[in-house]
């Protein structure tokens, strides 16, 4: 080997490992989502079918819902498509980590041990209130305003385990009995019927979930539905290190909050959860 | 000199394996931020659109309520800028390129743009799409919603991949659509086809076509306010560009807490849609 | 080719002190992974009621942003070290990494030091703008505007450094500046030059004006329902610290939905300007 082809290979070997370090301070460990999207023209989503966010039909599977339509729209505007992949509230952040989703496309309450786990977009799309369901003939409760009046002793609470109503009973009540019970996304409301049933006396829960069981249950009533409390900011979410991605997808939404579109799929779903009011002026 | 030979086939191996590590999850940011601390230039993109960017038509220089927004970030960085004119279509691909570091417009933040670039956020206003009509047209005074104009036979015309076009052909099923190509010299050509009795409406950005109704007495806005529909409009960066975008975000963000944006509204007799800002003492 | 291995044997160790490096680099811009591994918050504070209040006996901190990052620290089980910083030096203490965060919501998120550090959007408070004059001031009887202030023949008290200070050095050009050092324990001191007729009017921030007009009823607080200038605060961050950023300004959301911002500033007794936020279905 002569000593020119010696020194020429030292040289580009170098340079070529050195590149491959590339030393830029500015280096950003992060995922590309987008990127991939571009080349694959797939978009895996995760969703908790949770109406009337997401609904399965139960003959055919098809998915509808608020957070389907709207990803749904997005994607389409992307020229690409949108696997669905089901999961349930406790598996998301799991879910996004491993890579089996892309995106959380349900309204995720986007509190601070979560944020720890995952990107939420912000600022959050829905503002999830709080509200409970009492037996319409339960004379007790009539003029009550306020839902700390529930935290008495001979007062039983039924809270779905590890959702928003079981958090808030956990954080603020300190004398009620409290009855968990574990819920699976085909059952979202199972703990209501506790209620019905008489086994408790309030059960407490996201207002959307609420809403629901009261529209189809005339037994009980929705005690907060004018004035839910604890409010829950909700938002869709993605990995931490995916910023291009999530950038994107907190412009995306913004555009079709901006467009009108999430007021449209809120009729057309009658939806119950609360959004920022936005009001627009000419100047 | 067989275990310099393993030694050195051991870190190439080393280095390899570290590098694919790094390649496999990693952006390469930018950091234009840094660049600008260096060299006190940025390079700004602009698209002529008055009053939120105006070209003195004698002397080339730039005004506008975007461009006097952007001087007083850059006088507040010690900073000047490069000015770089381009069109709605070449905007983002000048950001890819590097030819620009921002484009200092009014781009609709729409999804597909913002599969490129990253938008600023919030919005930092919105532009609602309105229409031109002839005043003698029947359908000036009846019309209550744009759906009214989706009949056979109704001709409209819309700028070729503006927000306008994107509307029609989402909502339009029994119109005739007719698309006119428009440059930055032109962007309101669409509309000359109603005033020219070629089309029946035209659907563009409001703040076009108010000051194209005052200047041509046979048409008029409809869909004024409430518009159409309303289009965030937003400045872009690289999407790499993390630091530069969120330094862009917050300033932007100051100029609108100081009231800086409203006066300069003020300043160009500027009418766009804003949201509303309350701020209480808790 | 001994000779060949040698040089290449040097510059495959001068590539792997390169790639430690960049490892060490990316490490450093991961609070959030460091965090989740410590359990320690590294946060810096500048003693400010309510702020940052400090105790003079025992040095505990309590105040408006401490309880916040306490209360954030509690949900992920961290905990929270405290580092006293200065209005000139807490740009350093967070490039340095001597503090992750700095908690000060009444730091001004203003353009010049968005150019060092990353600040938590939107805003936490926004800092509004009052003045007093006295009451039985006749002259000023019909000034609707501080803009009319800035006359020759009148004095402006102002806190050194404070708000009002950043602003009449920016806006007033003709009136007679007087800068009045304060501390802590007497931040309103400046106000008293008004009330003993050695100024015709002080201007600061909505919550020290109004403390002192509340207590001092020969002066009146002229822009009370209006502020003017107003001037966004947020905590600040490293610049590429990009998840510790998303994830610091997620929390602050939530605790803002939640009501927590709005007790504790019942809890410290004080009234700050905020974003008017209505909730409602659509």
């Amino acid at each position: 080997m002569t000593k020119h082809v010696a020194w020429l290979m030292v040289v580009s070997i170098s340079l070529v490992l050195f590149n491959s370090c590339s030393s830029k301070s500015n280096l950003v460990q992060s995922d590309d989502t987008l990127d991939h999207i571009r080349r694959t023209g797939q978009i895996d989503a995760c969703t908790v079918i949770y109406p009337p966010y997401a609904i399965k039909d139960s003959k055919t599977g098809k998915l509808s819902g608020e957070c389907i339509d709207m990803l749904e729209i997005i994607a389409q505007k992307m020229n690409a498509k949108v696997v669905w992949h089901e999961t349930t509230f406790g598996n998301a952040a799991a879910d996004l980590a491993s890579g089996r989703c892309d995106i959380m496309a349900q309204g995720f309450n986007s509190n601070i041990p979560r944020a720890m786990a995952v990107a939420f977009t912000l600022p959050a799309i829905w503002f999830a209130g709080e509200s409970g369901v009492i037996r319409k003939n339960d004379e007790r409760f009539k003029n009550v305003r306020d839902i700390y009046e529930f935290d008495k002793p001979d007062i039983t609470i039924a809270v779905p385990t590890g959702e928003a109503g079981d958090v808030f009973v956990t954080e603020h009540f300190k004398h009620a009995k409290i009855k968990r019970i574990d819920v699976e996304s085909s059952d979202i409301s199972r703990f209501c019927l506790e209620v019905s049933a008489g086994r408790a006396d309030i059960a407490i829960a996201d207002q959307n979930t609420i809403a629901l069981f009261a529209e189809q249950h005339p037994e009980v009533i929705d005690l907060f539905h004018d004035r839910p409390f604890s409010l829950n900011p909700a938002s869709w979410a993605v990995r931490q290190g995916d910023v291009k991605w999530l950038h994107f997808m907190e412009t995306a939404l913004q555009f079709l909050d901006t467009q009108g579109a999430l007021a449209q799929l809120d009729h057309k779903y009658h939806a119950n959860l609360m959004h920022l009011a936005k009001q627009y002026k000419l100047q | 000199m067989k275990i310099l030979l393993k030694a050195s086939l051991a870190m190439i191996l080393g280095i390899f394996l570290f590098s694919c590590g790094q390649s496999k999850s990693t952006i390469q940011a930018d950091d234009t931020l840094d660049r600008i601390r260096q060299t006190g230039v940025i390079d700004a993109c602009t698209i002529i659109q008055p009053p939120l960017v105006i070209k003195d038509s004698k002397t080339g220089a730039l005004s506008g309520v975007f461009v006097d927004a952007m001087n007083l970030i850059a006088e507040k960085m010690n900073a000047k800028i490069h000015w770089h004119e381009t069109t709605f279509g070449n905007a983002t691909a000048e950001l890819s390129s590097q030819h620009c570091d921002i484009a200092v417009a009014a781009l609709f933040s729409t999804i597909s743009r913002a599969e490129v670039v990253a938008f600023t956020e919030p919005p930092i206003l919105y532009n609602g799409l309105s229409a031109i009509i002839r005043k003698n047209n029947p359908l000036a005074l009846k019309a209550k919603n744009i759906l009214d104009f989706d009949k056979p036979g109704i001709i409209v015309s819309v700028a070729t991949g503006s927000a306008g076009d994107t509307f029609a052909q989402e909502v339009f099923k029994k119109a005739t659509l007719k698309k006119i190509d428009a440059e930055a010299s032109d962007v309101a050509r669409n509309l000359i086809e109603v005033s020219a009795n070629r089309a029946d409406i035209a659907i563009f950005s409001a703040d076009v076509c108010e000051p194209y109704a005052k200047a041509h007495p046979e048409v008029t806005v409809l869909f004024r306010n409430p518009p159409i529909s309303i289009n965030p409009v937003s400045w872009a960066v690289r999407q790499t560009d993390f630091k530069w975008l969120h330094f862009m975000e917050t300033a932007l963000q100051f100029l609108d807490t100081q009231g800086t944006l409203d006066q300069l509204e003020k300043k160009y007799h500027a009418h766009y849609i804003r949201l509303v800002k309350q701020y209480r003492l808790q | 080719m001994k000779v060949f291995l040698c040089l290449l044997q040097v510059a495959l160790l001068l590539t792997l002190v390169a790639c430690a490096k960049i490892s060490q680099d990316t490490q450093t811009v991961d609070t959030l992974d460091r965090i989740r591994q410590t359990g320690i918050i590294e946060a810096c504070v500048i003693p400010e009621p309510p702020f940052v209040i400090k105790n003079a006996k025992t040095g505990v901190l309590s105040g408006l942003d401490v309880d916040t990052l306490n209360l954030i620290a509690e949900k992920i089980n961290a905990k929270v070290h405290w580092h006293e910083s200065g209005i000139n030096n807490f740009i350093a203490d967070v490039q340095s990494g001597r503090c992750d965060v700095l908690a000060q919501s009444s730091l001004f998120a203003i353009i010049p030091r968005a150019m060092a550090l990353a600040f938590t959007e939107p805003p936490l408070i926004y800092v509004g703008l009052t003045a007093i004059i006295r009451k039985n001031d006749t002259r000023f009887k019909n000034f609707k505007n501080i803009m009319e202030f800035d006359r020759p023949d009148i004095t402006v008290a102002i806190n050194t450094g404070a708000a009002g200070d950043l602003w009449v050095k920016e806006h007033f050009k003709k009136a007679q500046i007087k800068r009045i050092d304060t501390d802590a324990a007497d931040a309103t001191r400046f106000c008293v030059e008004v009330s003993a007729g050695r100024a015709d009017l002080a201007i600061d921030g909505v919550d020290d004006i109004g403390y002192y007009a509340s207590q001092h009823p020969e002066v009146i607080d002229l822009f009370r329902d209006h502020p003017f200038s107003l001037t966004p605060g947020s905590w600040a961050v490293r610049q590429d610290d990009v998840k510790w950023l998303h994830f610091l300004e997620t929390a602050l959301q939530f605790l803002d939905t939640q009501g927590t911002i709005t007790q504790l500033e019942k809890k410290y007794n004080t009234h700050l300007l905020h974003l008017v936020k209505e909730y409602k279905l659509q």
